[in-house]
């Protein structure tokens, strides 16, 4: 290795450690200084990443199916970057003091998941990577409810592998304090699915609430056993052995969408009636997605999916699609 | 008992035309024959048809890999239920 990589790494290595300094900071701000630094945090990531913007206008235009004017789609770019930011904000000041979930998210719709737990079925909460998604999931589970996350490894996104060890320290950290320790459990998906499905199945026989991030796609190694599913005017591959358990113990599905207020610093948690599995698994999938679709029509700049959006084709050339490719990471960008 | 769940298994979850009779001792899970849906299918059926409630924690390869297991299993779940 040439001094000059040994020094790189040695930077990256220090500015990994550094991190760690984020969330006491973070979470020691008041609120509304906190978010005006995201803001401006999110502002700079648009100046410093010019090719991004074209993109993302294009993406928000095959969403939207509209036209929009250069200085609309520059104005959406920005916005998104702001917005990311924000959620990178929330996940500091929670992992920081888990007092700050409360503060940070107002819930409605509750009810519905205790009058759906009453029946003994379990539930399936249904979510997207749409306002902030860890705070989702942390809201939830301080609301009082057993739950239980499915997630993937963050083994296959490369942006973890990659990193320093500090750096995957970190990442777990953050991991841990915004997410793990609000749970009763996880669930791995993606591995052993046979191993996963039984404990889908046990935890909801158990009465315990499933949390599903509903918006990401299969990946291309799944494929075989997707289904395609309509999903913002394409139809794409989505893995739905959740609806199909579902759909065999008769458990309610609910739909939970996080929408971020004008003034950045506060989420409302909107959890709408349940929907009952009554249907095959894509149609319920398809019921699911149509809520957390209507939500990315009105603020397309809230759903940190989006770039994956862009890569979406249609369905007539699948072995070609790359929306079967790995999905953005959730790793916190800084 | 052998007869009616190996067949329930043959004719409602492999559903398959093409797939060779299934034998007490074929690999159902190991073999990737049933998937985690089928599984929790034949749990349902082998719950209502045969009066036991299956444990969670019975959920287990070892209890549900051949039909012979399957068997083994549910007569002990009997058993233990006419014994309580």
């Amino acid at each position: 290795m040439s001094p000059r990589a040994r020094a790189q790494d040695a930077l990256r290595y220090a500015k990994d450690l550094a991190r760690f300094g984020l969330v006491p900071g973070a979470s020691l701000l008041p609120s509304s200084l906190a978010y005006r630094l995201a803001l401006s945090a999110g502002e700079r990531a648009y100046q410093r990443d010019p090719w991004s913007h074209p993109e993302t206008g294009q993406i928000l235009q095959e969403i939207l199916g509209d036209h929009y004017s250069p200085a609309a789609r520059r104005r959406f770019a920005c916005e998104y970057e702001r917005q990311q930011k924000c959620e990178a904000m929330d996940r500091l000041r929670i992992a920081g003091d888990r007092r700050n979930v409360r503060r940070l998210m107002a819930i409605t719709g509750a009810e519905h998941v205790r009058s759906a737990l009453s029946d003994g079925r379990g539930v399936i909460v249904c979510v997207g990577h749409y306002g902030s998604a860890f705070a989702t999931v942390a809201r939830l589970a301080e609301e009082g409810f057993p739950l239980i996350l499915l997630r993937r490894s963050m083994d296959i996104y490369p942006e973890y592998a990659e990193k320093t060890a500090p750096g995957r320290a970190y990442q777990r950290m953050l991991l841990q304090r915004t997410i793990d320790r609000f749970l009763q459990g996880t669930i791995i998906v993606g591995e052993d699915q046979f191993a996963a499905g039984v404990q889908i199945a046990k935890r909801l026989r158990a009465n315990e609430v499933i949390v599903s991030f509903i918006d990401a796609p299969a990946l291309l190694d799944e494929r075989d056993k997707a289904v395609l599913v309509p999903f913002l005017g394409l139809e794409t591959p989505f893995m739905a052995g959740n609806f199909a358990i579902a759909h065999r113990l008769r458990t309610p599905i609910l739909v939970a969408v996080a929408h971020r207020s004008p003034d950045y610093a506060h989420l409302t948690l909107d959890i709408h009636p349940p929907i009952m599995p009554d249907a095959k698994p894509e149609v319920t999938l398809g019921r699911c997605l149509a809520v957390l679709e209507e939500a990315i029509r009105a603020h397309p700049e809230q759903w940190t999916y989006l770039p994956l959006a862009g890569s979406h084709e249609r369905p007539e050339a699948p072995s070609a699609t790359a929306s079967g490719a790995k999905p953005p990471s959730p790793l916190i960008r800084h | 008992m052998d007869e009616q769940i190996r067949d329930y298994i043959q004719n409602e979850l492999l559903n398959d035309p093409e797939s060779p009779p299934l034998r007490n001792d074929t690999s159902l899970l190991d073999s990737h024959l049933l998937d985690s849906v089928a599984f929790l299918d034949l749990v349902l059926y082998l719950e209502s048809n045969f009066q036991i409630a299956v444990a969670d924690a019975d959920l287990t390869r070892d209890n549900f890999e051949t039909v012979d297991a399957i068997c083994a299993y549910v007569r002990a779940r009997q058993g233990a239920g006419a014994g309580a």
